[in-house]
């Protein structure tokens, strides 16, 4: 077939030019051939629809279409007509309005609700015309008149009336659903109240009460059950308990006997009035009331009789009826019998009187029972069924407690006289309070059914059973009962005797004697609980509080004030007025037990732990993780904490607790010990204050977080950046490679050390006699000491690195825990010398024939936190040596350790060269603290200006330190410059030296030095910086290195000279603060730490760089391009070189008025007697010390030779002091007085001690130069003696 | 005495229909429960999905807690924000889920939720932002006074804690 498709194409196009008729047959081939295949039709048909424009219409049509398509007309239906057609099935609902008749069920009113008081809502609006739509529609429907409510309307609201149970509420998101509120029920308590009207009280005595399960008992005694109308009554009866109800009615007006005394009252009245008319004292006017009065109770008088008589009457009358009945019916059915007895009273007194009216009553009724009833057998047949369908019933009674039944009586029969005789005792054991006692009375015929419920009230508590009197409780019930034979039913009318003259209705009613009362124990204690009569309580005792002023009710809520008063006012506890008190104060003593004093907020939570809080609290293994998360652990932080309790030693907490112990005692025997302590601990304290008032934000940048982040600031900087890649290599060329800065976090022990190069020393003082000395070095760092060898002559050079291993407390590594190292770095040099051994006893230490020894020339001493804060420490350092180095003199070759020196005289120092670095560099956190808040009284102005001034210069230079903005003691945050101001120095100090004033600046600058440092660490702040103010420093004797420059700075200002602050780095103490001073030609530097003085270009000036400086009127920043304080110009006007805070024309009010008036600080003087008692505690514990470090050697001391050094000591601290001696080494410390401790290491770090030669003998003096407000100067004096052989 | 670690991570969250999202996290206990070491609450970074519409936070949870007894188990209570282009915070959605009582790893999803509020707060919140918050957030782990709101359900968190327990079975809470 193919073949031939393709022959048929060929051929197609072949004949493509050709005319039509050709084409026709071709097609008429096509359709022969292929009629059958749709395929090929299909492709047919696309080959033809190819050439559609050439193709004939006519052929489509006939060929083509009939077998595909059908060709029809639209389809078209009439409108008309189908509108009918649609008619039939769709309804419009005429909008025209329905009568409201059509709405309602039939013969029904419209309901208003609205008119009957009911609130309806605002329906919603609806188009009149749609409603009305609405209402045609669903009258069409079947069941469509459910839609409408009772007015007619279509309902559109949730009806009133009918409470739907998914009605929702409203609730605003305020307030609480009172439904929803719960009330806290105390857990296994279960007595409690539920009336809500004592609150007070009630939880008083609710929290008293509970505590323990008390079992009260109520005594229930149901004895008779008596009708008054029973269905099954016959008129005869009810006759008769009409007369009972009368006779009962009488016997009450009997007992009450109000016509005898109003009687009597009148007989008085009357004889008074008589009396009165005959003497004729009385006014008119008491006449008339007399008369008022008696008229009155006359009238009174003979109301109370008419009753009397009436009711003899209605007696008399009903008695008549019975008789009729019992005569008519031919049988007696009740045994009453009225009986009158006639009695004549004796009215002969008033008969002459006007009161003639009066008569007594002379008939008394008499009720008895004596009549016999006829027997069964001779009534009539009614009477007989009656009979026996009254012997048929049977009652019983259930007894409701709160509300659950807890009993039920016996079922008893009902007797002739429509009796239920019980007589049956219930003892209801009570855990609540009874709140409801209710009585069900049932009545079995065929069925059993309720005939009545009573609610018996609560007796008081006084109602106990011995006094248990039967009580009734009348009960009634409206049950529809038919009469069927001769009895009258009940809520049924019928005619009483048979006249018709009488219809009644009578209900089913009756009387229930019972008794209910408390049970006594055993005891005779009685059973019940005590809240029961509390109101009762409250209200006697308010009857007393007024009379006896005893605050209000409140005490009530204390049971224990309640006894107080009680026992106060000593009230009767007879007395009725006070029972319930009495009984409830007796009830707790009883109990003797106490209010839980607390409220539980999960009070189910005890039940279910596993253990009780305080073992947690003891677990040690929780204290020690507690602790280490509060970073206050620093032995275990990262160690495994011990898995179980037994496995913690004690001493951990030991030592923690001893450091809590030591910030606590402060109190020590010695004032001026004791103001040391209490100070720094009260700057610590005060610290901590200040920090928390600050409120700090630490805002990280990103830079902070990401390490890499790098901000490309400029394009020049990026210019640069791509330059870098383009730039040609050069090998050769030498590059600077920076020190790989380690993160802490990935320190371990061990990793970390501390490099200490001590390269060379100059000027070493050398021996007397011979001019030699054989120096070594010792470093020392938290009491591991390294040595070096041991080098010739007095300018060693030993170029040794002494690499120290250190551990950080608790081997965190972090920053911020290697500032809180507060050890010093001590490089100390020694001189070694070597005695010929003469003598046999050789000890450890001799090698071969002679002993080493070593005499300690000086020191170096820096601390750790300068390492941390800056890369490396090098350089030329003086050595701080003893101002009396005894046997030794300066060499007499001077090598000046710098090319550069311009003429100063140093031939009497001692310089050492020394490098010192962390290897590896730890990279500091630097962090930038921004405290947005101001809260000063200043303007605000001025500080934002001096916080903008800081961040500007930071940016400049961010190596460089400046403060603008401190805190003061009081977390303000103040500019700097309000702590210069002159202030007056001690006026001994000045005293002194009067005419030479720089020697009187030294002074002052030593008295300044010896005020304790306190050693800031750098994290601890946080980078705030708090001050106090200089007065402050010198009251408390403390003070930070910037406190010491400020009151450095003001001391130098009293003088009138021009001094600054000077912030700055120094290479040995790290951030420093110096105080810069004018002289005519130079400019002084001072170090209030140690009181010398430097001139600018003195190359030994520890100084490296001069950042900030400021007084009391302007901050400068150094915008210098060196800092060194030799290469800057510190002429601060010039503004090329330095930057203001303030321009220069600004002038600051308080400025000027503080300037005006400078204070005067008070000095007090030092307590003699107390530095005495110091200078010999210092002495003995140095002596002690000693001989506790040689504990292998006998330790002696000189006696004499330590007289000697007393007398030469107080010499020594003005400076002028010139000693001839012969012993072999010694040497004075002066350090200034902080603690024991310091002295005690201060004096070990000379190594002393450690002369190993026999027969060496010490000599100590101490000698304490007190400088006013307990700052002193400490002189120790320590010798070693060996004799000269 | 018993103890129970909380060792684990908030990876990430799914199904919001913002982006840029992150989460404030918090753990409640009862009052029997003392937390030995670990924070108790914390932040997320901003995550914004590159690939997909999950945003992974891998945020590291590690408390340890001490406990007298089971009365208020740990409750993660979760608020995923999101950020948008002007760096306004909204809330997206509200969380919360029990640590899970067995030890060993397990992977939670914590559906969330937001406060509807009115229709107001719907075509603000669609126009400019912002919505309705709780006032309290203790309502997220605190089931009272829930039945108030009205809420749209929002995306999913994804969390992976790993549970160890310590001496539950001495007080004979076998695990």
């Amino acid at each position: 077939q193919e073949e031939i498709f393709s022959d048929e194409g060929l051929t197609f196009f072949i004949t493509s030019g050709e005319e039509c008729s050709d084409f026709q047959t071709l097609n008429q081939t096509i359709d022969q051939k292929l009629i059958n295949d749709s395929y090929e039709k299909h492709a047919a048909l696309n080959n033809l629809q190819n050439h559609m424009d050439m193709d004939d219409e006519k052929i489509m049509e006939e060929v083509i279409f009939p077998d595909l398509l059908e060709l029809k007309s639209p389809e078209y239906e009439d409108d008309q007509v189908r509108f009918e057609k649609e008619q039939e099935y769709i309804f419009v609902p005429s909008s025209s309005p329905v009568i409201h008749r059509d709405k309602l069920p039939k013969n029904m009113m419209p309901r208003i609700l609205e008119d009957e008081g009911f609130y309806i809502k605002k329906k919603p609006e609806t188009y009149k015309r749609t409603c009305n739509k609405m209402e045609n529609r669903l009258l069409i429907l079947e069941e469509g008149k459910c839609w409408f409510e009772e007015s007619g309307e279509i309902i559109s609201l949730p009806s009133p009336i009918k409470q739907s149970w998914n009605f929702r509420k409203l609730i605003t998101i305020e307030t609480l659903n009172s439904g929803l509120k719960t009330i806290y029920k105390k857990h296994g308590k279960y007595f409690f109240f539920q009336k809500a009207n004592k609150s007070d009280v009630e939880s008083c005595s609710r929290s008293k009460i509970e505590g323990q399960r008390e079992m009260y008992q109520l005594d229930l005694n149901i004895s008779v059950l008596q009708f008054s109308h029973h269905p099954l009554f016959n008129q005869e009866q009810v006759l008769c308990s009409r007369l009972l109800q009368l006779y009962e009615c009488f016997q009450n007006r009997q007992q009450q006997n109000v016509p005898h005394l109003l009687y009597e009252k009148l007989k008085a009245l009357t004889k008074v009035a008589r009396d009165n008319m005959k003497i004729n004292q009385l006014t008119k006017k008491s006449l008339q009331d007399y008369n008022w009065q008696i008229s009155n109770t006359k009238q009174l008088y003979d109301l109370e009789q008419k009753k009397d008589i009436s009711l003899l009457h209605n007696m008399l009358k009903t008695w008549k009826q019975i008789k009729v009945l019992r005569q008519q019916q031919g049988f007696t059915s009740t045994p009453i019998r009225l009986q009158f007895q006639n009695l004549s009273y004796l009215t002969s007194e008033f008969e002459e009187t006007e009161f003639e009216g009066i008569q007594q009553p002379t008939l008394i009724p008499q009720l008895s029972l004596t009549t016999e009833v006829t027997n069964l057998y001779k009534c009539s047949e009614n009477e007989q069924r009656r009979r026996a369908r009254i012997q048929k019933l049977k009652y019983f009674i259930k007894i409701f407690y709160n509300d659950k039944q807890v009993s039920c009586t016996s079922a008893s029969p009902l007797q002739l006289d429509f009796k239920v005789i019980f007589q049956q005792i219930f003892n209801i054991k009570l855990i609540n309070w009874p709140e409801t006692i209710r009585l069900e009375v049932y009545e079995i015929s065929k069925r059993t059914s309720i005939l009545a419920k009573i609610y018996l009230p609560v007796p008081s508590n006084t109602a106990l059973k011995s006094k248990a009197v039967l009580e009734q409780s009348e009960f009634s019930c409206d049950k529809l009962v038919v009469p069927e034979c001769g009895e009258v039913g009940s809520n049924v009318p019928f005619l009483l005797d048979g006249t018709g003259k009488e219809e009644l209705c009578l209900l089913t009613s009756g009387k229930l004697s019972y008794s209910l009362s408390w049970a006594l124990d055993e005891n005779g204690i009685p059973l019940t609980p005590m809240s029961q009569s509390l109101s009762s309580v409250c209200h006697s005792v308010l009857r007393n509080v007024d009379a006896r002023g005893v605050p209000g009710i409140p005490w009530l809520i204390n049971t224990q004030k309640l006894f107080e008063w009680a026992n106060e006012v000593r009230i009767d506890p007879n007395d009725p007025d006070y029972s319930d008190l009495m009984e409830f104060i007796m009830y707790t003593r009883h109990k003797g037990q106490t209010i839980p004093k607390y409220f539980r907020l999960e009070q189910l939570q005890e039940e279910f732990n596993f253990v009780s809080e305080e073992e947690i609290k003891k677990s040690k293994r929780f204290q020690l993780l507690q602790l280490r998360n509060a970073g206050q652990l620093d032995v275990y932080i990262l160690q495994q904490m011990p898995l179980y309790d037994r496995e913690i030693p004690d001493l951990v907490f030991q030592e923690y607790e001893s450091q809590l112990e030591k910030d606590i005692q402060i109190s020590d025997v010695n004032s001026i010990t004791s103001q040391r302590i209490h100070s720094i601990n009260f700057m610590k304290k005060m610290r901590k204050l200040v920090m928390k008032k600050i409120i700090k934000v630490n805002k990280f940048n990103l830079s902070d977080v990401v390490t890499d982040y790098e901000e490309i600031v400029s394009a020049s900087q990026l210019k640069h950046a791509i330059c870098k890649l383009v730039e040609r290599r050069r090998n050769l060329k030498p590059r600077r490679r920076e020190r790989k800065k380690v993160a802490a976090q990935t320190i371990s022990a061990g990793d970390i050390h501390l490099l200490v190069r001590i390269l060379r020393a100059y000027n070493i003082p050398s021996r007397k006699p011979v001019d030699a000395v054989r120096p070594f070095v010792e470093v020392s760092f938290q009491h591991t000491v390294y040595q070096t060898d041991t080098a010739n002559g007095s300018h060693p050079c030993w170029n040794e690195e002494i690499i120290v291993d250190f551990t950080s407390p608790g081997h965190d590594y972090s920053f911020s825990n290697l500032s809180k190292i507060k050890d010093n770095i001590y490089v100390n040099i020694f001189d070694e010398t070597v005695i010929e051994k003469h003598e046999d006893h050789c000890l450890k230490g001799c090698s071969g024939h002679s002993y080493i020894r070593k005499n300690w020339l000086g020191s170096v001493i820096f601390p750790f936190s300068a390492l941390l804060q800056q890369p490396k420490i090098s350089g030329t350092f003086q050595v701080n040596i003893p101002p009396l180095l005894l046997g030794y003199t300066w060499s007499k070759t001077y090598v000046s350790p710098k090319e550069d020196y311009n003429g100063q005289n140093l031939k009497e120092c001692t310089f050492l060269n020394i490098f010192a670095t962390i290897e590896p560099q730890i990279s500091s956190v630097i962090s930038n603290p921004e405290s947005d808040k101001f809260t000063d009284e200043l303007d605000i102005t001025l500080l934002q200006r001096a916080q903008i001034f800081r961040k500007n210069c930071e940016a400049m230079f961010p190596n460089r330190r400046i403060i603008t903005t401190v805190f003061n003691d009081e977390g303000t945050s103040i500019l700097v410059t309000r702590y210069i101001r002159a202030l007056n120095p001690p006026k001994q100090l000045l005293d002194l030296f009067l005419s030479d004033s720089n020697a009187t600046l030294d002074i002052i600058a030593r008295f300044v030095s010896l005020i304790p440092c306190l050693p800031d660490t750098i994290n601890e702040d946080d980078g705030f910086n708090i001050w106090m103010s200089p007065e402050r420093c010198i009251n408390l004797t403390i003070g930070n290195k910037e406190e010491h420059a400020i009151l450095l700075c003001n001391y130098f200002l009293y003088f009138g000279k021009k001094a600054w602050v000077l912030l700055g780095t120094s290479t040995l103490e790290g951030q420093v603060a110096y105080v810069l001073t004018q002289e005519t030609d130079e400019h002084l530097l001072w170090n209030p730490l140690t009181g010398q003085s430097y001139k600018q270009f003195d190359p030994f000036c520890p100084l490296q760089s001069a950042d900030c400086l400021f007084d009391n009127e302007n901050v400068w920043f150094n915008i210098q391009q060196n800092s060194t304080p030799m290469s800057i110009n510190f002429d601060n006007s010039r503004e090329s070189s330095w930057k203001q805070l303030l321009p220069k024309n600004v002038q600051i009010q308080w400025m000027k008025s503080e300037a005006a008036q400078p204070k005067e600080i008070l000095y007090f003087e030092t307590n003699k007697s107390m530095v005495e008692d110091l200078k010999n505690r210092i002495e003995r514990t140095l002596k002690c010390k000693l001989m506790e470090w040689r504990p292998k050697q006998p330790t002696r001391w000189n006696r004499q030779c330590t007289a000697i050094l007393r007398q030469i000591l107080p010499k020594l601290e003005l400076g002028t002091g010139s000693l001839v001696s012969t012993e072999e080494e010694r040497f004075p410390i002066q350090l200034p007085y902080t603690d024991l401790q310091s002295i005690i290491n201060a004096v070990y770090q000379t190594g002393i001690h450690s002369s190993e030669f026999p027969q060496t003998e010490f000599a100590l003096a101490v000698y304490i130069h007190a400088y006013p407000n307990n700052i002193l100067s400490i002189w120790i004096y320590l010798a070693s003696l060996v004799r000269h052989q | 005495m018993a103890e129970v670690h909380v060792i684990g991570q908030i990876i990430g969250a799914k199904g919001f229909s913002e982006s840029s999202l992150f989460c404030k996290w918090g753990i409640h206990t009862g009052g029997a429960w003392k937390l030995l070491s670990g924070i108790r609450e914390g932040q997320t970074q901003v995550d914004t999905p590159q690939l997909g519409d999950m945003a992974y936070w891998a945020h590291p949870i590690d408390l340890h807690f001490a406990t007298k007894g089971l009365q208020g188990w740990p409750r993660l209570h979760l608020q995923v924000w999101s950020q948008d282009s002007f760096g306004r915070c909204q809330l997206a959605g509200y969380g919360f889920c029990h640590v899970p009582s067995s030890p060993g790893t397990h992977s939670i999803e914590c559906v969330t939720w937001r406060p509807l509020g009115g229709w107001r707060e719907q075509l603000a919140r669609a126009f400019v932002g912002g919505g309705p918050q709780l006032l309290h957030s203790d309502v997220v782990y605190s089931g009272a006074d829930r039945y108030r709101l009205h809420t749209a359900s929002a995306g999913t968190v994804y969390m992976e804690l790993n549970l160890i327990l310590r001496n539950f079975g001495r007080y004979g809470v076998e695990c």
